[in-house]
């Protein structure tokens, strides 16, 4: 883990808190199975706060999730359907970033969240306020990305 | 198919001409590809078959953010290529539109010529309304140029004109150039007025960075010099404070809204704009005098960049969403883009002092050894350092004693308590610079400094050793340089500054009159389609942004959105 990755668990609890989602519908998981290490407990039935019970600071399990799984999995475990998020756009389009916001809630809530991560506060820069667009960095369908360090390269962090 | 285009207006200058018979536009790919197909029929050939551009998405799963089927694409000029960046926008039918706004003008794009051309045509007495699809006003760099004509010898003013012109390599509109020179001393001097009333702290800078232009060809010349800094304070910042300003004149501003199409009257006039708002509805806003388009350069969008300039493939962005907007906007609704082989702005200010990038200190590319002769100003740098391997990386090396090895040389020394600034290593308060581009070093050893500065050992200590050889010897045998622009790297310690080059801009676009207005590939005028900043051409031509006149990037999108917003309000 690199030197900032102890702010990882905060921001996946912070991420975990605000998808307490109520979903109806089966979420779908089937193209983006959950590939597990060898020896891992069954997740059968579990949700993505069942993951955390092992997975978080202290709890002798990897820490983070970051990196291992996808967010598409992330919002699965929490419930959210594929139509949740691709109704307006359509199943293959890119989802826009009011959808994220209407459910994660406002970019400033966000960016005082994040007001600690080191080296810079990855949701407030004066590229774009507290706007930047979430799929910039946060991917579901494939890994997330730090577009900071395309222009920024010691601004590191892991993005969840 | 439409008939070929008729003769163009004699009147216009060759510049305009070439660009308006080889740019890309509707018409003119309409007009080719009709006498194309009647010299086919005679000959018997069969057609070719449109070549794409950019590739197709692999069969079977379709790539976000693909154009939906039956999409119509923009044709390369010769129209054999589909250009799949360049999208026709989609027609927005009029029950989706949720609001409508009627103005007199409407600015797209709230930049440094943006914001410029919706204040003055505010001042002018019109009712303006801005749409930018960034939450605020966005725009770049510290220092805007105009003349002061008042101590300006007109005999200097046109010898100024003409190298400006000669370091475009001749492919400048000239009237564009005389109209930056004869105008953007008052517009200069308009926009520090007005930014200093909307809070910015911004300096008339006067001759301070002109030292080599104060006499053209002996001719005396004198200089307006906006500067928004020092950094981190730049001109996006100022920006923002002039459009607080002109948000209090009476501009009202739609942050968050994207210009999706243009609206066009049965006969072509372009009579207003439908945006997208926060969510996701389509709000429309008419203009009964005229839109701006002022949304910059492209050099955010790979595929659009690849294709009009090859050159920036494996080169660095200093910007961000600057994806060309403004571009398809313009083409659709009949506008030409300048040919292919745009002109380009690549610098590195920021690793070290902005001041001594010019200097010839010897230079070694990534692999720690000479490229080209360090007499090569910064901004050409970039046409050596093209490759993927090199990405725009370079280093400058002296030694302890550069204070006077270098005393005569141009530029302005900055002795080594401040090179301390730009120093990532050194820990403190820095002033004055954009911390996370700096990237100067100091070392005791050449091996050691090789490391911080990323490059191999061996390879710098040997060509250094063979520098000082060259130098000692009064004879640079391998790149020619004069004798006393050589400063040899013997005595500890050694300093290296790691500048990489990036896109600061691309200053090529549309194809305008003076007065702004987009010309369709006939020549004539769009009705109600004006271009300014970036997005319009006609102002440069040649390979790089000439370094000839510091801020004349900016001074130029001053002055022609200053003028231009004035046009269009006495419309």
């Amino acid at each position: 883990m690199n030197r900032f990755g102890r702010f990882i668990p905060t921001l996946l609890a912070a991420a975990a808190l605000v998808l307490g989602v109520q979903a109806s519908a089966k979420p779908a998981v089937k193209a983006d199975a959950i590939k597990l290490p060898a020896g891992h407990v069954s997740i059968q039935g579990k949700d993505f706060k069942a993951c955390r019970t092992c997975h978080g600071a202290g709890q002798g399990k990897p820490a983070t999730l970051a990196g291992r799984i996808k967010g598409v999995q992330i919002h699965a475990l929490s419930g959210v359907t594929c139509a949740q998020c691709h109704d307006q756009a359509g199943p293959k389009g890119q989802v826009p970033m009011r959808t994220c916001v209407g459910c994660h809630g406002p970019t400033e809530e966000l960016a005082a969240a994040t007001a600690k991560v080191q080296p810079r506060n990855p949701h407030q820069s004066r590229h774009y306020g507290t706007d930047a667009d979430c799929n910039k960095c946060h991917h579901m369908h494939k890994a997330s990305e730090n577009d900071c360090t395309a222009c920024h390269p010691r601004f590191v962090f892991q993005t969840p | 198919m439409s008939k070929p285009l008729p003769p163009l207006d004699p009147e216009l200058d060759p510049s305009t001409r070439q660009a308006l018979q080889n740019g890309l536009s509707r018409r003119s790919f309409l007009a080719t590809t009709a006498a194309g197909a009647a010299g086919a029929a005679v000959l018997g050939m069969t057609s070719v078959p449109a070549l794409a551009a950019v590739p197709e998405a692999p069969k079977g799963r379709k790539a976000p953010g693909t154009p939906a089927p039956g999409t119509e694409f923009a044709h390369s000029s010769d129209g054999g290529a589909t250009l799949q960046f360049m999208p026709k926008p989609k027609a927005i039918p009029e029950k989706a539109i949720v609001a409508t706004h009627t103005c007199d003008v409407v600015v797209v794009g709230a930049g440094a010529s943006g914001v410029c051309a919706a204040l003055s045509a505010q001042e002018a007495g019109a009712k303006v309304i801005v749409l930018q699809k960034a939450p605020f006003a966005v725009s770049q760099g510290n220092t805007g140029t105009g003349l002061d004509l008042d101590g300006c010898d007109k005999a200097g003013v046109e010898a100024l004109v003409a190298r400006i012109i000669g370091d475009n390599n001749h492919r400048s509109n000239p009237k564009l150039v005389r109209q930056w020179a004869y105008n953007s001393g008052q517009a200069v001097k308009w926009v520090i007025d007005r930014a200093k009333k909307g809070g910015s702290p911004v300096i008339d800078q006067g001759n301070l960075q002109h030292g080599p232009n104060l006499k053209v060809n002996g001719y005396k010349m004198n200089y307006i010099t906006s500067f928004f800094g020092p950094k981190p304070y730049t001109t996006g910042d100022g920006m923002r404070h002039l459009a607080a300003y002109a948000e209090k004149q009476g501009v009202k501003f739609f942050y968050r809204h994207p210009a999706m199409s243009l609206v066009q009257s049965p006969a072509g006039a372009v009579i207003g704009v439908i945006a997208q708002d926060p969510q996701g509805k389509y709000v429309r806003f008419m203009a009964k005098k005229g839109v701006i388009l002022a949304t910059g350069d492209y050099q955010s969008n790979k595929a659009m960049s690849d294709y009009f300039l090859p050159d920036l493939r494996n080169l660095g962005r200093k910007q961000m969403d600057r994806d060309g907007d403004g571009f398809v906007l313009a083409y659709w609704a009949g506008g030409v883009i300048e040919p292919i082989g745009h002109t380009k702005m690549l610098h590195d200010f920021d690793a070290g002092p902005a001041t001594m990038c010019d200097m010839p200190f010897l230079a070694v590319d990534r692999k720690g050894k000479r490229f080209v002769s360090e007499c090569v100003d910064m901004s050409l740098l970039n046409n050596y350092l093209k490759s993927e391997e090199d990405a725009g990386h370079y280093c400058q090396i002296f030694d302890a004693d550069y204070m006077t090895r270098a005393a005569k040389w141009p530029g302005r020394l900055v002795p080594p308590e401040g090179l301390k600034n730009y120093m990532p290593g050194v820990p403190g308060p820095k002033k004055g610079v954009l911390e996370p581009f700096i990237n100067t070093h100091v070392a005791d050893t050449l091996e050691e400094l090789a490391r911080k500065l990323e490059i191999d050992p061996a390879n710098l200590v040997a060509t250094v050793k063979r520098y000082n050889e060259l130098a000692a010897a009064g004879r640079d045998e391998d790149f020619g340089n004069p004798a006393e622009k050589m400063a040899p790297v013997l005595k500890a310690p050694f300093y290296g500054i790691h500048r990489t080059v990036r896109v600061s801009a691309i200053t090529s676009g549309m194809v305008v009159n003076e007065n702004h207005n987009a010309l369709a590939a006939d020549g004539k005028p769009i009705k109600g389609l004006y271009v300014v900043g970036n997005l319009s051409g006609g102002f440069y031509g040649g390979i790089d942004y000439p370094l000839t006149v510091p801020g004349l990037s900016l001074g130029r999108c001053y002055t022609i959105g200053y003028l231009t917003g004035k046009h269009v309000a006495s419309l």
